[in-house]
């Protein structure tokens, strides 16, 4: 597994700096909320003062925000998308990093099948992925019992964090297909980063019109739903089975892709 | 962001930086060239999409409004995208390699857009001053018909210094040849 450790070794550096970036995130979020809610004024006064439509773009509606659960049920939406970002790119990156760097010719001519190289990849990535998602749990964790005065919600982080691991799933794999079926790099790392924007854009258009919501098939940002998860305690089973089926059909697609396609070199 | 990051690190990634600085033109003429064709791009799209925005408003409205202050509006798309410029180009003669130019765009917006956003939530009035989609108020544009000047300061001091820092660092620089 020579091919897994260098590919760790190579991302150690971008690894270690979007965590510092995540605990930022979080720690900063939670900070913000500790003075908040010490200083007196109710958020929620606050938050009601802005129209309808500006709180539906930030995902406040039908949260508490005083509550250290609901504020970080409104802070998930961007925890979501730095996760995704990063799984977006990485997935794009570590395929394509050979023919970009034009070092496939070398790598390729090695006694190694495609398949055992997108294997050693894959599951490099997938460790990015999970530590990335611990590095959130922990610091998700750590920040709230910190700030939160003591409560206790340690149940719904986890059941976030498992949803937000499908995300990163789902966006890792349209990075990898996105590869595996187009030849030049450069543009299938846009065309997977397009992707990912236009879900998210999709996800403000369906929060703020309600006659898009069957829509909401098409974007992976609301199958993981703060708001939907801390109400059910639990993840959405179909949604999750519908990740799945996504997973495993992006897993398949890029494996036959890039076995088949000619390598640029 | 990805047109200024791209300008300039393109030609390195594309082995035809030798080809270029080879030639008989200053290191500074090929800044200016390039950033000079950047920002006719921009203006371009901030042509067509304030136009096309404007014409849909007449169109679609019921109430009438000030052209002006509309396009005011629309015109902070093009003030914000030339702050991403300057901050790109900084970033691509500052970073010695990039080897994917989405890979620094992306989460250098994406992190100024969270900054706006959950600084706006909040009411945290620092972030007005640190991302820049938040420079430009709308309320305040459509109130008082104009920009707020401390702000129009503030982006044309940031591109000033980081068009110049970009001058004086890849006039300077050691690049590397194609081997």
């Amino acid at each position: 597994m020579n091919l897994f450790s260098r590919e760790i070794k190579a991302y150690r550096k971008s690894l270690f700096f979007w965590s510092i970036g995540m605990i930022a995130l979080v720690g900063s979020g939670m900070a913000k909320f500790a003075t908040y809610s010490g200083g007196g004024q109710s958020m929620n006064e606050l938050i009601a003062q802005f129209p309808k439509s500006i709180q539906t773009i930030f995902g406040l509606t039908g949260f508490d925000l005083n509550t250290a659960s609901g504020y970080f049920g409104v802070l998930f939406a961007y925890i979501a998308l730095m996760a995704t970002v990063h799984a977006v790119l990485l997935g794009a990156d570590i395929i394509s990093k050979e023919e970009r760097d034009r070092t496939s010719e070398f790598l390729f001519v090695k006694p190694i099948s495609r398949l055992k190289v997108i294997s050693s990849k894959l599951l490099a990535g997938l460790s990015n992925l999970i530590v990335l998602n611990l590095v959130t749990l922990f610091s998700s964790i750590y920040f709230i019992n910190y700030f939160g005065h003591g409560v206790s919600m340690n149940s719904d982080v986890y059941v976030l964090m498992a949803g937000l691991f499908f995300l990163q799933l789902l966006f890792f794999f349209v990075g990898t297909v996105m590869v595996a079926l187009i030849k030049r790099p450069k543009t299938s790392a846009s065309l997977a980063t397009s992707v990912l924007l236009v879900t998210f854009i999709l996800t403000y258009l369906i929060n703020i019109n309600e006659h898009l919501d069957g829509l909401k098939y098409l974007t992976p940002f609301k199958y993981f739903d703060a708001k939907n998860i801390m109400t059910d305690g639990t993840l959405n089973p179909v949604y999750v089975v519908l990740s799945l089926g996504l997973i495993v059909a992006m897993v398949f697609v890029t494996y036959r892709a890039y076995n088949r396609r000619d390598l640029s070199i | 962001m990805n047109l200024g990051v791209g300008v300039l690190s393109k030609e390195d990634s594309g082995k035809t930086v030798d080809f270029l600085l080879t030639k008989p033109v200053s290191r500074a003429k090929v800044i200016t060239s390039k950033l000079a064709a950047s920002i006719c791009l921009l203006a371009f799209t901030n042509l067509v999409f304030s136009s096309v925005a404007l014409v849909s408003a007449k169109l679609i409205s019921t109430a009438s409004f000030s052209s002006k202050t509309f396009l005011l509006v629309s015109g902070t798309l093009l003030l914000v995208q030339i702050i991403f410029l300057a901050l790109g180009v900084l970033l691509s003669v500052i970073i010695p390699k990039i080897k994917s130019v989405i890979a620094v765009t992306l989460p250098t917006v994406f992190t100024f857009f969270i900054i706006g956003t959950l600084g706006s939530i909040i009411g945290n009035d620092s972030v007005k001053y640190i991302s820049p989609f938040k420079f430009y108020d709308f309320s305040y544009i459509i109130e008082h018909n104009t920009y707020e000047i401390k702000y129009l300061v503030i982006e044309a001091i940031f591109v000033v210094i980081a068009i110049v820092a970009s001058y004086i660092i890849y006039i300077k620089k050691d690049i590397r040849a194609v081997s």
